[in-house]
């Protein structure tokens, strides 16, 4: 085996333990995670009991070599992207960890769990307040977004 | 072989011009040349066969070759049947140098021996002059919890002793079997004063293990908890090792940077592990990777929060 860089090593160590123990509801892409370490596709269901029961949503997540010091890129990809205060119609989603909070020892579990309840927490299902304009000026990737993070009880 | 192709080349190709015969004449000896560099470059001499031979008929010690003829490894028993190996590179005739063994070597590297009875011999001698590094490092082997190096073996001269969850004492034993450069890894202000104030009371006259349990008023040495963040990893290989990963990179040994995860967080709520070298990368970056003050870089734990400093080095 070739070598690995330190963040492989440690996207595979991830991977590894996500596809053996995945949160409840999230399934991980193994294949077409272990063909390109650097871009996962995460299936999501809605909590049963929570405004997006029966839904499922898929994330994808991107990496740069300098993970875990640099955020992963994560957006809601796919026809269904759920509707939530924090969530744009393009998928971008208002959330410090995965930019001014994100920590290293966070993982892609923890961002999962962290989505997972944010969305079970909504109480209205509608989209952000900004969402045309945001959507129609944003980079394409969130990351370069400088988010104004709107409150935190949703 | 050679006659034969230079034959081939003459009958059945029919050279025309005599530029093109001189220019197969030159490729055949060039390959010859190179063939006989080949073989001559993985020769040994007779002499050393016959000390090789007669070596490993005595029994005593085992002879091994490695990957070539020139690589031997040696297997020596000492009296207290430890099994000390030795790894030999033969330069030319009468000259072979060790390359490494699982013993600190300092003082016999780049010396050069006549042959193998001569390292045998020298080899023996020294492990005898070792034979209070040998007690002191197995004295602690077997009292403490060793968290740093993982397989501890001879050739470690220092040992990495569990106090507590976020405090470990680093000691080295010189090649005399003392203890020298005697450190906690982890910041704990109640071990760092007994081991401040115990230090001045080293006795010469006790081994390093008694003296360590006078200096910190214990009758025998903590073992870790299962409060030490343990984590099931797969290695390369495949197979499934329990140790202790770094909660940056989720690895416990780095190809890279040796050195283990350390307790570096002072949180006792947190305990979370971490090499050095990832902890200051991580805090460092959040600075704006400006190079810290005096090379300590302060921040937040990336677990808990809370405040921590770490040095580029091992201080």
């Amino acid at each position: 085996m070739a070598a690995m860089s330190p963040s492989e090593r440690r996207l595979q160590k991830e991977l590894m333990s996500l596809m053996k123990e995945p949160p409840p509801g999230v399934t991980v892409d193994g294949d077409q995670a272990s063909q390109n370490l650097t871009l996962w596709t995460v299936h999501m269901e809605g909590v049963p009991g929570t405004l997006y029961e029966g839904e499922k949503f898929v994330l994808q997540f991107k990496f740069t070599n300098k993970y875990p010091f640099d955020s992963p890129e994560v957006t809601f990809i796919g026809n269904n992207i759920p509707i939530h205060p924090h969530v744009y119609s393009n998928g971008h989603i208002c959330l410090s960890i995965l930019t001014d909070d994100w920590s290293p020892a966070l993982s892609v579990q923890s961002v999962c769990l962290s989505i997972v309840s944010m969305l079970s927490s909504c109480k209205e299902k509608k989209r952000p307040p900004d969402n045309s304009f945001y959507v129609k000026t944003c980079n394409k990737n969130p990351k370069k977004t400088k988010w104004w993070y709107h409150d935190d009880s949703v | 072989m050679f006659v034969e192709e230079l034959r081939f080349t003459i009958t059945e190709k029919k050279p025309n011009d005599v530029f093109f015969l001189l220019e197969s004449l030159n490729n055949l000896l060039q390959n010859s040349t190179d063939q006989l560099n080949a073989v001559t470059a993985d020769l040994i001499d007779v002499e050393i066969l016959q000390e090789i031979e007669a070596i490993a008929n005595n029994g005593n010690t085992g002879v091994f070759f490695g990957k070539t003829l020139k690589d031997f490894k040696l297997i020596i028993e000492d009296e207290e049947l430890r099994k000390h190996e030795i790894f030999i590179q033969y330069k030319c005739p009468k000259k072979l140098i060790i390359l490494s063994a699982n013993l600190p070597l300092s003082s016999m590297q780049n010396l050069e021996f006549g042959c193998l009875n001569e390292i045998i011999e020298t080899f023996k001698q020294y492990v005898i002059e070792l034979a209070k590094y040998f007690y002191e490092l197995e004295n602690i082997d077997q009292c403490c919890a060793i968290m740093e190096p993982q397989n501890a073996s001879y050739k470690d001269e220092y040992r990495r002793i569990f106090l507590d969850d976020r405090t470990w004492l680093h000691i080295e034993v010189t090649p005399e079997g003392l203890g020298s450069n005697i450190h906690l890894v982890g910041q704990s202000e109640y071990w760092h004063n007994k081991l401040q104030s115990g230090l001045l009371n080293w006795d010469h006259d006790k081994n390093i293990v008694d003296n360590i349990m006078t200096i910190f008023d214990i009758s025998e040495f903590p073992v870790p908890t299962s409060r030490v963040p343990e984590h099931l990893s797969m290695e390369a290989d495949g197979t499934m090792v329990t140790s202790i990963v770094c909660g940056i990179c989720l690895c416990a040994d780095l190809p890279e940077i040796p050195g283990l995860p350390l307790p570096l967080c002072q949180n006792s709520s947190c305990g979370v592990y971490y090499h050095r070298s990832c902890l200051y990368e991580w805090l460092v970056a959040c600075a704006g990777s400006r190079p810290p003050a005096f090379g300590v870089a302060t921040g937040a734990c990336p677990t808990c929060l809370q405040p921590i400093t770490c040095s580029k080095t091992d201080s």
